[in-house]
């Protein structure tokens, strides 16, 4: 729980700490759209070898983008092993018979038994779990001890395979690329780089400064609620609630003894909030002057049409390949 | 043995900030009858960090601590097969916030929450809700109010009884007399010490009020920076003169005593109110 990234600024110095919040804005919107439009295999694994480069160059280390992708990784190893399991369209690739008899379920399980016991002593925890399914799945399909009782086919089609790897790619390079974006910025600068970003929208009487706002708020606010959590966690553990155990009605009690006491503080930290800013005197909508000015530098033009060309590109391929 | 910390070290890890050292090389008995403990400290010190570690909230990132029989290391403190709510229930601790865990609709409820989940039944555990909510001077007519609509000081005896109601060896209080009027105060010490005069439960408790240590406690341990620095009774406390460096008060009777020998040269060393009042008496007639 404490080591959750999403929203979460990291103090640092390098080129993307200095960029412009506007570029940066820009920038990855620009690069949304072109890993949208993607839809070549190897232009995806050069995007993502590009971001494995910005990330040493921009002084971030993978670890901390880890961190970010770690709360999803469920969601990303579900996507993938649906479309391999129940996409089966284009060539079939190669089929997995599993086969299932006394002995050999047993061995996977076994094997399972040590990755779970195991994994106390590495910190790969995922890797390993990898390097189990691949172990379980050999013994299941190649090794046949006694009569069987009963298999499985896995069938991997061509369009499976590509679309498994290629939508993996494509959420593992726009959460990295979020991530990038809110290690490197700063909420107030974020903040104000959207309030510019969306101003555009004002002609069509949006009122952009709220919104600014509002997603400024939110971010700013995710770690520090995150925190509240753990605090919560703790004091009801206190009083007997053990979260890592208990039956589904139990777990219905863990849960609401959480949640309630959350929604309190939440609300009681937006109404100290609201009243520290009318304190200030904050009135919605009234134009403000900002302490620290943006300024342009060259590296943001150069940022700026490298997004650009990266999305054209993008476009380009997608249109003439 | 109740709680036997060695060489405890905590280390706070978090991704945007470097690795901050709570408590540094802490060791500790605290016996499992009878301790009436006060844990003074200038705030950050560290006393919060290391409550949490008397009832298994967190693991020493270094050193061990035995909590009645069992023994928690980093590396123990993972292994789900130890199981830390048996510990919980023998220490009580309450928090310095009472806004972190009130959560059912009624006070009742919410006191009779731990217990409950010791394994208590229903009934059982309502019975000791309300006893405890007795104790810390709360009445029938609380019972069935949302504990959101209370007070900071009542949420605060809420909190209290929320733990009091499970009935542990070892109490441990973070600030339970802050927020409170100096007569709630009073009130709520001299439950502790009933409480403990009646089944020899250990006190632990954390407070910034010199008074409240020099009245109720048999013992002070004294944090700074995450050390401990002093560990013995309040009288040799207030003769040390470490005393300012420790970001500590004296109480307002040895105030008293200072003024009246800097100002009118009282020769004569007082301790308790009446040897004061015996040394102002002389002093006039002299
Ligand atoms: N979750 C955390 N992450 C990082 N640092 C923390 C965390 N919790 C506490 N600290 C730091 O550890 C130090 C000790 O905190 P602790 O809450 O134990 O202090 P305390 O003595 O209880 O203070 P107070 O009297 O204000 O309650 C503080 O400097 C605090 O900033
Ligand atoms: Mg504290």
């Amino acid at each position: 729980m404490k080591n959750i990234v999403i929203g979460r600024y990291i103090p640092g110095d390098s080129f993307l700490y200095r960029m412009d919040p506007r570029v940066k804005l820009i920038a990855l919107f620009l690069l949304f759209v072109a890993v949208f439009v993607i839809d070549e295999l190897w232009v995806m694994v050069g995007a993502l070898a590009g971001i494995l480069v910005l990330l040493p160059l921009g002084k971030i280390s993978i670890k901390k983008v880890y961190f970010g992708l770690r709360p999803l990784l469920f969601l990303l190893i579900f996507t993938f092993v649906f479309q391999i399991l129940f996409n089966t369209q284009g060539r079939l690739l190669t089929t997995l018979v599993l086969d299932f008899d006394p002995l050999n379920v047993s061995l996977a399980g076994l094997i399972f038994i040590a990755w779970f016991y195991g994994k106390r002593w590495t910190s790969f925890t995922f890797l390993s779990f990898l390097l189990a399914l691949a172990a379980i799945l050999t013994v299941l399909s190649q090794v046949t001890f006694l009569r069987s009782f009963g298999g499985y086919t896995i069938a991997i089609y061509e369009e499976g395979l590509f679309f498994a790897v290629f939508i993996l790619l494509r959420l593992v390079i726009i959460v990295t690329l979020s991530t990038i974006l809110t290690i490197t910025t700063k909420p107030t600068d974020l903040n104000l780089g959207l309030e510019r970003v969306l101003k555009p929208l004002k002609i069509v009487k949006v009122n952009t400064e709220e919104i600014a706002m509002i997603i400024g708020i939110s971010l700013r606010y995710i770690p520090t609620l995150l925190d509240e959590a753990n605090k919560i966690i703790l004091a009801q553990a206190s009083r007997g609630v053990d979260f890592q155990e208990g039956k589904f009605k139990e777990k219905i009690v863990q849960i609401i003894s959480l949640l309630v006491p959350m929604f309190i503080i939440s609300f009681q930290r937006s109404d100290e909030l609201a009243n520290a800013m009318e304190a200030r005197c904050f009135v919605p909508g009234k134009p403000r002057t900002r302490l620290n000015q943006l300024t342009w530098k060259p590296l943001d033009t150069f940022v700026l049409v490298v997004s650009l060309v990266l999305m054209v590109a993008s476009i380009g391929v997608r249109i003439l390949w | 043995m109740g709680i036997r910390l060695h060489a405890v070290s905590h280390v706070y890890q978090s991704i945007n900030q470097p690795p901050f050292e709570a408590l540094k090389n802490v060791s500790l008995t605290i016996q499992a009858t009878d301790e009436f403990i006060a844990l003074v400290g200038e705030t950050g010190s560290g006393k919060s960090t290391l409550v949490q570690h008397f009832n298994a909230l967190m693991a020493p990132t270094s050193g061990e601590a035995q909590l009645f029989d069992v023994t928690l290391t980093a590396e123990t403190f993972k292994d789900k097969k130890i199981k830390k709510t048996p510990i919980r229930k023998r220490i009580g601790l309450v928090f310095q916030f009472p806004e972190y865990q009130l959560f059912e609709e009624t006070v009742l409820k919410d006191v009779a929450f731990a217990p409950k989940n010791f394994g208590l039944s229903e009934e059982a555990a309502i019975q000791k809700a309300k006893d405890a909510l007795r104790l810390v001077g709360l009445d029938e007519s609380f019972e069935a109010r949302s504990p959101f609509h209370l007070s900071g000081g009542e949420k605060k005896r809420v909190s209290i009884a929320g733990i009091l109601a499970m009935e542990p060896d070892i109490l441990v209080l973070d600030e339970p007399t802050s927020g409170l009027d100096p007569k709630s105060q009073e009130m709520l010490m001299d439950v502790f010490t009933s409480i403990q005069n009646r089944t020899h439960t250990s006190i632990v408790f954390i407070t910034h009020d010199m008074n409240w240590v020099e009245r109720y406690a048999k013992r002070v341990l004294v944090m700074k920076a995450g050390s401990l620095v002093f560990d013995g009774t309040p009288h040799a406390l207030f003769q040390r003169p470490e005393l300012a460096d420790w970001k500590m008060d004296v109480p307002d009777r040895f105030k008293v005593m200072q003024y009246l020998k800097t100002h009118h040269s009282f020769k004569d060393p007082v301790t308790t109110p009446d040897e004061l009042i015996d040394a102002i008496i002389r002093e006039g007639q002299s």
